[in-house]
């Protein structure tokens, strides 16, 4: 009777399953920390790398896994739960979508930075046909002083098209997300590329839906990183023994830890049906307002994961007490995390007005059936 | 991963959807467009309507056809509840026959129980309430202190029933009583009842008036009230078991997060299409957290479908539906524009004044957290 979409299938499983167990053995407090510090996990990106998961939605032409891009994507909340310091999003969403042109006879190697530019960015971008001239800068973009490659999305008048650059070729001033990660402003000043360097996307058509892509991917990161925080939450009330017992067995304790699961649970699930939307918009019928539902259900996603992750992170944080606050404990590697991609591809109150203007437009009567209409 | 998390991705099958435009339709012939009601399923109590509800065989869907019932999944139930609390349709007087007592009956009833009363459920002509709640029993639902006495050809009652609803207008009420003094497990011993609310010597329904003005619950008085032995549901003694598995329904359903849906509707009528930045943040937040806690629910539906009993996650739908509809009508009047219509200030009012009892029906707040740390693993 019931659908269930998004199972990751076979493949998807396997990767699923070998990438938590490395990664739970691999991204360990050392090693966050020394990522923090500057030190780029090589060793780390390279494990990653023989799992499949960077190019998991990769077409096998190209070495990658072939899976679907939304299954793919379900994959990411292993980035929150272990606290992953590495462009995975980045690098899958930019794999998966240079490999959609058989043009693209080779992905680039190592990891990538996505610059997304938006209406207070001064990027502008022009083609002749032969030569595409970059100009202006785009701000706070994840993960660039590590990239190898740097993919530019340019919206083009006949659509979107992602231009890879050398970052050696980019001004970038380098700063560090409230995480620790990086970010950087990038200034074109000028460059110019060949037009074999650009790549024409096939699946999306806006950057408004590279845009709730991207937030996609942050909202299904904050879903993993609210399951751990409270797996870590439960383990510690556990654990820790006050007034001769565990704090686990304080009403008090339990009641916040009960709305951290609704929390929790919200976000994962509010994640999980935006990656079910897009899996409806992206299997190629083509029909427009499977596009609009899918950055409508990416735009739910973000901001409800992003509330989650205010509430999530406090609690977690009052359970966890002084001991959470120390740098020396894990906790402060996923709240920060949370804090960080709450506020990256727009925050909740971006998705909440552009949700609440369209509610307000189709009007009083129609909000049941634009609540309820099928994907 | 702890258990309370999974919701599986769930969508609705064709055959559910289909029907959503048939229930749409029927409201929009039917209910009276000035009539004022909210999405609050004990805010309308109107026997024709479920007569004609159940002529359309909109109650007991998912019973079988023996007793009358449709036979169909719990998907499609759950779109005729939801569109019909989205219309602000008046379905309080079969809400909890068709919600549990049905079911409830289904699972440890008699088949002389089922057959009688099944299908007078199912054409809306049968309804109930729900005997738990007692002057010193709320929360602490295993400390009733109504006794059943065993006597010749069945069992006298004696004790107190309160917060009662519909008993003073509903057919029927299936109560807990303890039928065996209370020894060291206090679970045990508890039993539960049909008893007959129209024709009962040694009853007496009391109204009482709510803080809304509203005269829906009650105080029901057993002073050595009569059942008959075909009229004790299940097993005696297994009460508890029964009343908790009565729970995955109860609290899982859109009620539980619709109820001041029609306030958010009424706000966006006020505001037009064109809103302030802080009132489209608003109607998009309380929409995104609308459309999570739907799906959530229809997970558990799927859950149910699938013969599984999800109290933790029925609790957990619930805990975060309440606070949802509790927070809703508080972050409306902040964002409303200064002028607003007779039908949204009615509206607020109606929404403001039931909010009070969302996270007090069907197992308050506390007890559900408590639940969902159980699940959790932390008691």
């Amino acid at each position: 009777m019931s659908v269930s979409v998004n199972e990751a299938g076979e493949a998807g499983r396997l990767i699923l399953d070998t990438a938590d167990r490395l990664l739970r053995e691999q991204c360990s407090k050392e090693l966050v920390d020394a990522a923090e510090a500057g030190t780029w996990p090589e060793a780390l990106w390279q494990t990653l790398m023989d799992t499949g998961l960077p190019w998991a939605a990769a077409p096998e032409r190209l070495g990658g896994a072939g899976l679907e891009l939304a299954d793919a994507l379900a994959l990411l909340r292993l980035v929150g739960s272990h606290a992953a310091p590495v462009p995975l999003a980045e690098t899958l969403v930019a794999a998966a979508l240079l490999g959609e042109d058989p043009a693209v006879t080779a992905l680039p190697e190592g990891p990538v930075s996505i610059a997304l530019p938006n209406a207070d960015d001064t990027f502008k971008a022009r083609s002749d046909g032969a030569v595409w001239q970059l100009e202006g800068a785009i701000a706070d973009v994840p993960f660039a002083t590590v990239a190898e490659s740097i993919v530019v999305v340019v919206d083009a008048p006949d659509g979107l098209v992602l231009l890879r650059v050398e970052p050696s070729k980019v001004v970038i001033q380098a700063a560090v997300s409230i995480a620790g990660e990086p970010v950087a402003d990038l200034e074109f000043g000028g460059i110019e590329l060949p037009s074999d360097r650009a790549t024409k996307v096939r699946s999306l058509h806006t950057l408004e839906q590279f845009l709730a892509l991207m937030a996609l991917t942050r909202a299904l990161m904050t879903a993993g990183g609210m399951q751990s925080l409270l797996d870590l939450s439960v383990g510690y009330a556990l654990e820790r023994k006050q007034f001769g017992r565990p704090i686990a067995q304080f009403q008090a304790v339990q009641q916040q830890l009960a709305v951290l699961a609704g929390e929790a649970a919200a976000a994962i699930r509010a994640a999980d049906a935006g990656l079910e939307a897009l899996a409806e918009a992206l299997s190629g019928d083509g029909l427009e307002g499977r596009f609009e539902a899918a950055v409508r259900a990416a735009g739910v996603a973000k901001s409800r994961a992003g509330e989650a992750a205010g509430r999530g992170a406090e609690i977690a944080h009052q359970v966890h007490g002084a001991m959470g606050f120390t740098y020396e404990h894990r906790l402060h590697h996923r709240t920060r995390r949370l804090w960080a991609w709450r506020d990256q591809y727009g925050s909740e109150s971006y998705w909440q007005s552009r949700f609440g203007r369209q509610l307000c437009a189709a009007g009083a009567d129609a909000l049941w059936d634009e609540l309820t209409r099928p994907l | 991963m702890a258990q309370a998390l999974t919701f599986a991705p769930v969508r609705l099958p064709p055959e559910a959807e289909a029907l959503r435009v048939d229930v749409r339709a029927f409201v929009a012939d039917t209910l009276d467009p000035d009539y004022l009601c909210n999405s609050d399923f004990g805010s309308g109590h109107d026997a024709d309507f479920s007569r004609a509800l159940g002529a359309r065989g909109w109650i007991g869907m998912t019973w079988p056809e023996r007793y009358g019932g449709g036979g169909r999944s719990f998907f499609e139930r759950y779109v005729v509840t939801e569109e019909l609390l989205a219309a602000g349709a008046p379905v309080e007087a079969h809400w909890i026959a068709d919600r549990q007592s049905g079911p409830v009956m289904l699972r440890y009833g008699t088949e002389a129980q089922r057959e009688f009363f099944l299908p007078r459920i199912v054409r809306g002509e049968c309804f109930f309430s729900i005997g738990m709640s007692e002057p010193d029993s709320g929360s602490d639902l295993a400390s009733v202190r109504t006794t059943a006495s065993q006597v010749q050809g069945g069992w006298l009652l004696n004790g107190t029933k309160l917060w009662t609803s519909g008993a003073h207008r509903n057919h029927y009420m299936i109560t807990l009583v303890r039928s065996e003094p209370q020894g060291d497990n206090r679970h045990a011993g508890l039993s539960q009842f049909i008893v007959d609310l129209k024709d009962s010597e040694g009853l007496t329904v009391r109204p009482i008036a709510n803080m809304a003005g509203d005269r829906d619950f009650n105080e029901v008085v057993f002073e050595d009230c009569f059942v008959p032995d075909e009229h004790l549901l299940g097993t005696a003694g297994n009460g508890w078991e029964q009343v908790t598995s009565e729970l995955g329904y109860e609290r899982s359903g859109p009620e539980r997060f619709l109820s001041s849906f029609r306030l958010l509707v009424e706000l966006i009528r006020a505001v037009g299409p064109d809103p302030e930045p802080a009132q489209a943040a608003a109607i998009g937040r309380l929409a995104g957290h609308l459309v999570t806690l739907r799906n959530m629910s229809i997970s558990v539906a799927g859950m149910l479908q699938n013969n599984h009993n999800p109290v933790v996650e029925a609790a957990l739908v619930k805990e975060l539906g309440n606070n949802f509809e509790k927070e809703l009508p508080e972050l409306v009047r902040l964002v409303a524009p200064a002028k607003t219509g007779r039908l949204f200030r009615l509206t607020l009012q109606d929404t403001l004044l039931h909010a009070p009892s969302f996270s007090l029906r069907g197992g308050t707040r506390e007890i559900l957290r408590g639940m969902i740390a159980r699940g959790l693993g932390l008691r």
